[in-house]
């Protein structure tokens, strides 16, 4: 989710800060976690604006690999087959198929699957329509995994088709 | 609706979230699908696979440390700021998987965790399908006893049917995570079962387990489809896995620790 990973702290302590500024706003028996992140959201929406400009974002390539995915299901059907074997190797591109996510697909997986938050939270914490979080996390999957099986295809980890 | 329409809900159905009808629909056609309930179980397990290791514990202890003590949160003096306090740290464990978990495995050769519970699932899923190969093929768990002590150093032992509702078809070696292991495979009422045997030193190389049989002598758990029994017996740790009851489970896991080593 951030950029920068040495502005963690940085990040967290500035979030933690305004949410404990703000900590009268917070209405009791409403979602305490989604509250907070939305403040941990901004904080690391404002340090990747300026992280970004040195980092390549989603370009038209990255759309193009959305096509990808879905004419490569067939193909991913292998990694389905055995994920064991990829997932217990390729530590490394399982980061770097993270990291190529676009922005708002990364902290909507990464909320899902490290925070478990509900789809509604999560739409309540980035600010954006539960629709969106549904349609953003499916491609994100999709990605990740088309990812994946690129990775083990190329370093042989699959059997051969 | 038909299957496209079922494994288009996918997400929605393993994330628990829409509404119960259409969990209540899903459910039925995969319960009358099997293909589609193999996709489903399929999409799940590299989904859950990919989780767990996202969610492996990031050492974010300094971080947040620091995160703390630079806000200036230290005692909070108000009842009120006790629960700010306290969930912050709880949303902090999370962040800071969020935030330190993707990057963390870029630091391949470092300590792993490895899932026991995965790494059979995956097997008992190659063995029932015919996927992998069974070495050693017996109804008579005296014959498949005689067969694994030839092929583990560890002793090893299977559970005699009238004890265990276990029916044997038979046995071989394979490898969980970097531990040698023993596994038996046959049915419980026509379903397939299969118990993996390792030596009870391997127990510290799967974190998870070992803390979990601190507390209770029996760990019951669930991978995917696959209710799970394990537990350490004598100088083995057996594990049991199949898609019937855990009571089942938990009679051929007894079954196992009925005899003692000879």
């Amino acid at each position: 989710m951030l950029i920068d990973r040495n502005t963690v702290a940085d990040a967290l302590q500035s979030a933690v800060m305004k949410a404990f500024r703000d900590f009268d706003l917070y209405a009791e028996g409403t979602n305490f976690r989604a509250w907070f992140f939305r403040y941990v959201n901004h904080e690391l929406l404002n340090r990747n604006r300026a992280a970004e400009r040195q980092i390549a974002t989603e370009s038209p390539d990255e759309l193009a690999e959305v096509v990808d995915v879905r004419t490569n299901e067939r193909a991913v059907e292998q990694l389905l087959d055995s994920p064991e074997i990829v997932l217990d190797l390729c530590d490394e591109a399982i980061a770097e198929a993270v990291l190529r996510l676009p922005d708002q697909q990364r902290s909507i997986f990464l909320l899902r699957a490290v925070g478990e938050f509900s789809y509604r939270e999560i739409a309540e914490i980035l600010d954006i329509p539960i629709g969106t979080v549904m349609g953003l996390l499916a491609r994100a999957r999709e990605r990740l995994r088309s990812h994946l099986w690129e990775y083990a295809k190329q370093n042989r980890l699959l059997p051969d088709e | 609706m038909n299957c496209d329409e079922i494994r288009r809900h996918w997400n929605l159905y393993h994330d628990s979230e829409g509404d119960a009808e259409l969990h209540w629909q899903i459910s039925q056609h995969l319960e009358h699908c099997i293909p589609c309930a193999e996709w489903f179980a399929k999409q799940s397990r590299i989904e859950d696979l990919l989780t767990d290791k996202l969610r492996e514990p990031a050492d974010d202890g300094q971080v947040w440390a620091s995160v703390l003590a630079g806000a200036g949160l230290t005692r909070p003096k108000l009842a009120r700021r006790w629960l700010l306090f306290s969930t912050l740290a709880i949303c902090a464990a999370t962040l800071m998987l969020a935030v330190f978990g993707p990057w963390r495995f870029a630091r391949i050769g470092e300590h792993r965790d490895p899932s026991l519970s995965a790494l059979t699932a995956s097997w008992h899923e190659r063995l029932s399908s015919g996927r992998a190969a069974i070495p050693f093929a017996s109804s008579s768990d005296s014959e498949v006893e005689d067969y694994l002590r030839n092929e583990v150093t560890f002793p090893v032992r299977c559970p005699p049917r009238q004890d265990s509702g276990f029916a044997v078809q038979g046995a071989g070696t394979c490898q969980l995570g970097s531990q040698s292991a023993a596994f038996v495979v046959g049915q419980v009422d026509q379903t397939p079962v299969s118990i993996f045997i390792l030596s009870r030193d391997s127990l510290p190389e799967f974190p998870h387990q070992q803390q979990a049989l601190r507390t209770e002598a029996i760990h019951r758990c669930r991978e995917g489809q696959h209710e799970m029994a394990l537990s350490v017996i004598d100088r083995n740790l057996v594990l049991v896995i199949g898609d019937v009851s855990q009571e089942r489970l938990l009679r051929v896991l007894r079954a196992y620790g009925t005899y003692p080593h000879g």
